[in-house]
């Protein structure tokens, strides 16, 4: 392969890396911090791709709509947290699972019943529909790049809150001793809140990203959903660097996979293997490390 | 009080014997006719055309298929194989449907053909025409109105190669389907393929993909892809700078009225091989996009075009057999002449009951209101028989 390929799929495996780490955020933050296993993440992930679609089409801007679907899924976040996760706190993780995933299924039909059954469109905004000249060969698509900046930005502002501020303080201590936090008087309920809908931001933003990219429909979440759980296996649960690093691993492998393995074993082989990869990596990573890659010493 | 007993049970004997045949006479005289399509999950928006078509049919027909009183039985397969069987057992043995419709797709069709063969069911496929069932697994109960899976891909690639293009880059969806269009385009295509590529159902992001196949620098490129694939896929092939620099060729499936609005300025200039075009101009097709046009306010697709010619087959032979359908030999001469009007014009059927068709080829364009519509610009085969009509082995 050439270098310039090379490093052009590189690139793609690098954008779809910062998409599932904003995804793996929320998951593992929300199972390390709040040990609750939120299945309805994915479903914030399509509900992004929709409320933009729709505020842009009331507002006829993009900016307006982001900035308005941004705060939908955040009141959304808060209002599932208060009604349906809340009383799920002391029950078991089988009894979440149920629930959350009696959550997908709901936002699965809401979508229809709202939208439709067709696939939907999110204009690109035109400044950013073009292609940019990485480098000799490559017309790499602006848009791309656009999001994977955004997606590095949001994973710097959240090292800043994580690691220099008072929540991000208490975040971390939650990760490591949550029984600690809580008899040291903090609100334990008031930084869940938190913690859940800053996930379902972060999950409702990389669906505002990536659907403009691909067609808007239901269920369009549960695909990137179970990719995410692996990318959280992998770096460890409550981990936010491991969910990183673990993120660009499996978005690399993933695309480099789909690539190179037809090539090397032929289509038929090859499209099952690519297929396998990042499960063969996750299975390689448990047997290394159990615990994953940066576990966090919690429970 | 014996005799008594005697006489009344002889008395219900008498009647219930007159009921059955009071009721088998009725029988004979209307049809119970099955629409068994996908309703709902992913590939619904094909079966909501398919009922959209049926619907225009049953209202022209003034809810009288073949001049006989009809029920309707709708049934969904949910576009999943298991559904599918399900749902044909049930025709069958709970609705005793005598005529079956429908059938979107390959992986459905094959796993409710059966039951519904065995059933003693008449089927009209409207729309899948995978091949198995064109060559060895052909059935005299069984008529495909629609085409025959490779038809269309054929076509495009043979129309490939008469456009000059010497080097092609072939793509398509990861299954049974996926991989006899492919190769049936490959099949049709004279030049050198470049690459075959075959992408998971679900996957939706193609960045990967795109990346190989600017690289290889291809003439042309062939996709088989539908629904929320295509529209993914146009949208990703602009924003990759490669609409309007590499031509893009696919099958009627890739861009329709239903995915105009979502895939938008992106999938102008696209060409695809269909067997019907909303432009075709004959009586039938007027008559039908008309009636279309003021229903849902907007253009057909070939999914309801062809459930509307099902219908239009299905009518002629009901009337041709004046509602006895008890007579299977008969029904079945009169399916095999096809002596209806088709909106694509003139239609026949080949011995193994798959039709022999032109195939036409349409390019996405612009109107003079600036929407997006399929242009009729040509005819890619005249006449086109099915690669597999020699496997078939029925009786006559």
């Amino acid at each position: 392969m050439a270098p310039a390929l090379l490093l052009e799929q590189a690139f793609n495996g690098v954008q779809f890396g910062m998409m599932l780490f904003l995804l793996a955020v929320g998951v593992t933050l929300i199972f390390g911090i709040m040990n609750v296993i939120n299945l309805a993440h994915g479903s914030m992930f399509m509900l992004g791709s929709y409320f933009l679609m729709q505020w842009i089409a009331w507002t006829h801007s993009y900016a307006a709509g982001v900035v308005l679907a941004l705060l939908a899924i955040g009141i959304l976040s808060l209002l599932l947290e208060r009604t349906i996760i809340r009383p799920l706190y002391r029950h078991g993780h089988l009894d979440q699972v149920l629930a959350t995933f009696g959550l997908v299924l709901f936002f699965n039909e809401l979508v229809i019943v709202l939208w439709g059954r067709d696939p939907l469109y999110i204009a690109i905004p035109s400044f950013l529909s073009g292609q940019v000249r990485l480098f000799e060969g490559a017309a790499y698509p602006a848009y791309r790049l656009a999001i994977t900046a955004v997606a590095v930005l949001v994973g710097v502002a959240l090292y800043l809150v994580i690691a220099k501020t008072r929540l991000g303080m208490l975040i971390r201590a939650g990760a490591e001793k949550r029984l600690v936090v809580e008899m040291m008087g903090v609100d334990i309920s008031r930084i869940y809140m938190l913690i859940f809908a800053l996930g379902g931001v972060l999950a409702g933003l990389a669906g505002m990203m990536t659907g403009p990219l691909l067609a808007v429909h239901s269920g369009m979440g549960e695909p990137i959903l179970v990719l995410t759980l692996v990318v959280v296996i992998i770096g460890g649960i409550g981990s936010i660097r491991g969910a990183l690093i673990a993120a660009l691993l499996v978005g690399v492998l993933d695309t480099f996979g789909r690539v190179l393995l037809p090539v090397v074993f032929g289509t038929g082989t090859g499209n099952a293997l690519s297929n396998m990869t990042v499960y063969i990596l996750m299975a390689g990573v448990l047997l290394w490390r159990p615990s994953g890659l940066f576990p966090s010493h919690a429970s | 009080m014996f005799r008594e007993q005697h006489m009344h049970g002889r008395l219900c004997i008498a009647m219930f014997v007159a009921g059955a045949l009071w009721s088998g006479t009725a029988a004979a005289q209307e049809l119970r006719l099955g629409l068994l399509t996908a309703l709902s999950g992913q590939l619904s928006i094909a079966g909501a055309e398919q009922k959209r078509g049926f619907d225009i049919a049953i209202e022209q027909l003034g809810g009288k298929v073949g001049g006989v009183a009809t029920e309707i039985i709708v049934a969904d397969d949910k576009g999943d194989p298991g559904e599918a069987a399900q749902a044909a057992n049930r025709l069958i043995d709970r609705d005793k449907v005598q005529i079956v419709t429908g059938l979107p797709f390959s992986h459905t069709m094959m796993a409710s053909v059966r039951p519904l063969l065995n059933g003693g069911a008449f089927v009209v496929g409207a729309n899948a025409g995978p091949s198995t069932l064109a060559g060895e697994g052909c059935h005299p109960n069984l008529f495909v109105s629609s085409f025959h899976n490779d038809q269309w891909d054929i076509a495009v690639g043979e129309y490939m190669s008469a456009k000059g293009h010497k080097r092609a880059y072939f793509m398509g969806m990861d299954y049974q389907a996926g991989w006899e269009h492919t190769k049936a385009a490959i099949r049709g295509f004279k030049g050198e393929k470049v690459a075959e590529v075959y992408t998971p159902i679900k996957q939706l992001d193609f960045s990967a993909e795109l990346t190989q196949l600017r690289a290889a620098n291809p003439d042309a490129v062939f996709v088989f892809y539908f629904a929320s694939s295509a529209v993914a896929f146009a949208r990703q092939y602009a924003q990759a700078g490669l609409q309007g620099r590499i031509p893009l060729y696919s099958m009627g499936a890739f861009s329709d009225p239903t995915l105009f609005p979502a895939q938008g300025d992106s999938v102008l200039g696209v060409v695809m091989s269909e067997s019907w075009n909303h432009q075709l101009d004959n009586p039938a097709n007027k008559r039908f996009v008309e009636a279309y046009r003021a229903k849902f306010k907007r253009d057909p697709t070939g999914f309801a075009a062809r459930q509307y010619d099902a219908m239009m087959l299905i009518d002629s032979a009901v009337r041709a057999v004046k509602g006895n359908l008890a007579d299977q030999d008969a029904l079945r001469a009169a399916f095999r002449k096809a002596d209806f009007q088709s909106v694509r014009g003139k239609f026949r059927f080949n011995t193994n009951h798959f039709p022999i068709q032109d195939i036409y080829v349409e390019e996405v364009a612009k109107n003079d209101k600036g929407q997006l519509y399929s242009k009729l610009i040509g005819v890619a085969i005249k006449d086109q028989m099915d690669p597999d009509y020699q496997k078939c082995k029925m009786p006559k």
